[in-house]
């Protein structure tokens, strides 16, 4: 006769183990293709990082905040990936609905492609750092500015959840592409239904000097896709096991309770912060933000030349040149962009003078064009070391719209 | 049994049920699509980059309406290969006429022409990718092509033939190609599943 080793089995309820021990993760983690998972986040990031124009690498705050837009692009890819392998965990169905911690079996599904997508999430920023670094902007992203990680991961961890537990349900090979485009639509839905606060969590297109995401926007989405999250896993498991449906009612209400404030914001979830100016200089003095300080001396020799044109005809120059942002500027104060900053150009740091004689009064179509033009002509002017006639053409511009 | 009923059990033998929840939840979709401009900041005419991406899910349904090409009783089908491939792109045709009109005239030529290239890439996916894969690239390029298919001012890159306008003659080559090499991964897998002795 010949013996018989009881070797304990790995699984969910594997044996004489735990559930939860190393030999167990290990085999559910190989199992569950995480390699193709990984190639294909990575290869997102990665699109999203180089193939998007790149503004951002001389502020932290803008990168940071833009990085978190990708998930635009990594929440539908991740949510149909998971119904994939929630479809492919739904074959141990029985098994897990058959053993006392089959709930726990059925949770463990998730857990290899949530760690790989927050892991490889976390990882591609440090792309957005050596590019920012590379670009020369000075320290590194302040702890409130990694806090807009928080609500990404936990966007692209409710997607998890969300395609997981469908393809579960559903064990249908449609789960997954249905998935994808259902939450790439409520992705676009709420950007352009404006809802925007409910999707957004980072994401600008222009710098964000004097702005930030508001921290309450930050929280609620926080508890609202965390939630969400914990209300989808215990709806699946509950349904499992067949009790325990206090979890997912109970974390469904707390989801509602992040979920209202984010319904009721409107427009862009930034709110205005003061942001702390760096001045040198006179005739004029330049004042941009922190990030920033390391521009101003190639900005005021781009600046210098305009500004010995405008004196020797005796114009005044403005006394100030602001960086310019969200909220507006002061009249009589040059605005300078944050394009025209870093640039190289003679010509983009123009507007910063002459935007100094422009008025918000012009408001029709007629006024605008008129003005436009003055300031076309003004702006060729100021390039030409002969034109004459600057001081005309600033003072036509200054006194257009005038009461 | 009746010649319809007849035709519905092999019409859903041949994935007409994955092409049918495709058609169903592409024509709602496109349903839902405004077509007049929204206000959004920083992309003023979004509502012209929406139609040109609304035929995706069908297409992505594509590869699991494929998956009786992997059943034993299709392996040893003894219909010929491009009989069941006929009835197939029969059903897709059915799938593709119900989107098509649910879509604005102005719209039809730029959807068709989408429909077709992604089907096409649908096809090809489904033959040379597995099925939980196959998805993918349907999907994948159609999020990229809103992400990054739009220059500053709102004109397409040159890569983006599904933003391209209509008659643009690189999107209609594109599309024309896309679809031939899914057509020829579909008799090819076809070939394939029933063991290549059928040609």
């Amino acid at each position: 006769m010949t013996a018989v080793r009881e070797v304990p089995k790995p699984g969910v309820d594997g044996g004489a183990g735990s559930p939860l021990d190393a030999a167990t993760f290990g085999l559910v983690f190989r199992r569950s293709g995480w390699r193709a998972v990984l190639v294909l986040v990575v290869l997102a990031q990665l699109a999203h990082v180089l193939l998007r124009p790149r503004g951002w690498v001389y502020e932290w705050r803008w990168a940071t905040y833009q990085y978190q837009f990708s998930t635009v692009l990594l929440a539908p890819l991740v949510a149909g990936i998971a119904a994939v392998i929630g479809r492919r965990w739904s074959s141990a169905r029985v098994q897990l609905a058959s053993s006392p911690r089959g709930g726990l079996g059925l949770v463990l599904g998730a857990v290899p492609v949530t760690l790989v997508v927050l892991g490889a999430y976390v990882a591609g920023f440090v792309v957005v750092v050596v590019l920012a670094k590379g670009a020369g902007t000075p320290g590194m992203p302040s702890a409130g500015e990694l806090a807009l990680f928080g609500p990404a991961m936990a966007q692209l961890i409710v997607a998890v959840a969300g395609g997981y537990v469908v393809g579960w349900w559903t064990r249908s090979l449609l789960a997954a592409p249905l998935v994808a485009v259902v939450v790439f639509a409520g992705l676009l839905g709420g950007w352009v239904g404006g809802e925007v606060a409910l999707v957004k969590v980072g994401g600008a297109s222009a710098s964000l000097v004097g702005l930030q995401q508001a921290g309450s926007v930050i929280q609620n989405q926080v508890v609202f896709f965390g939630f969400a999250t914990v209300a989808i896993g215990g709806v699946a498991v509950a349904r499992l096991r067949r009790s325990g449906w206090a979890v997912p009612a109970g974390a469904a209400v707390i989801a509602l309770v992040g979920l209202v404030p984010l319904l009721n914001w409107t427009g862009e979830p930034l709110v205005a912060v003061d942001e702390p100016m760096v001045c040198s200089g006179e005739s004029p003095r330049i004042c941009v933000a922190e990030p920033y300080e390391r521009f101003v001396p190639d900005l005021r020799s781009r600046l210098d030349p305009m500004v010995e044109r405008l004196q020797v005809q005796g114009v005044a120059v403005p006394v100030e040149v602001r960086q310019a942002f969200y909220l507006g500027m002061d009249p009589g104060v040059g605005a300078v962009a944050q394009e025209a900053l870093v640039s190289e150009d003679p010509q983009a740091a123009e507007f910063a003078l002459v935007s100094a004689w422009l008025h918000d009064e012009c408001t029709s179509a007629e006024e605008m064009r008129a003005q436009s033009q003055v300031l076309a002509t003004l702006q060729d002017s100021l390039r030409s070391p002969t034109a004459a006639g600057l001081a005309d053409l600033v003072a036509a511009l200054d006194a257009m719209c005038r009461p | 049994m009746n010649v319809i009923r007849r035709r519905a059990i092999v019409a859903r033998a041949l994935g007409g049920s994955a092409l049918a929840v495709g058609a169903s939840v592409t024509a709602f979709l496109a349903a839902c699509l405004p077509d007049t401009p929204i206000d959004v900041i920083g992309r003023s005419s979004v509502q012209a980059l929406l139609w040109p991406l609304a035929p995706v899910f069908l297409a992505a349904c594509v590869p699991a309406s494929l998956a009786w090409q992997a059943r034993p009783q299709e392996q040893t089908s003894p219909r010929p290969h491009l009989e069941l491939a006929a009835r197939y792109v029969g059903l897709l045709a059915v799938a593709c006429a119900v989107v098509v009109a649910v879509t604005p005239i102005d719209h039809r030529a730029v959807i068709v022409r989408n429909l077709l290239l992604l089907i096409g890439m649908g096809l090809a996916s489904a033959r040379w990718l597995r099925s939980g894969a196959a998805w993918v690239p349907v999907i994948l390029l159609s999020i990229i092509t809103w992400l990054f298919g739009t220059q500053l001012g709102g004109e397409p890159e040159p890569w983006a033939v599904l933003l391209a306008p209509r008659g643009d003659d690189l999107a209609r080559t594109a599309s024309a190609t896309v679809l031939a090499a899914g057509v020829v991964s579909l008799l090819v897998g076809i070939r394939t599943a029933q063991g290549g002795d059928r040609w």
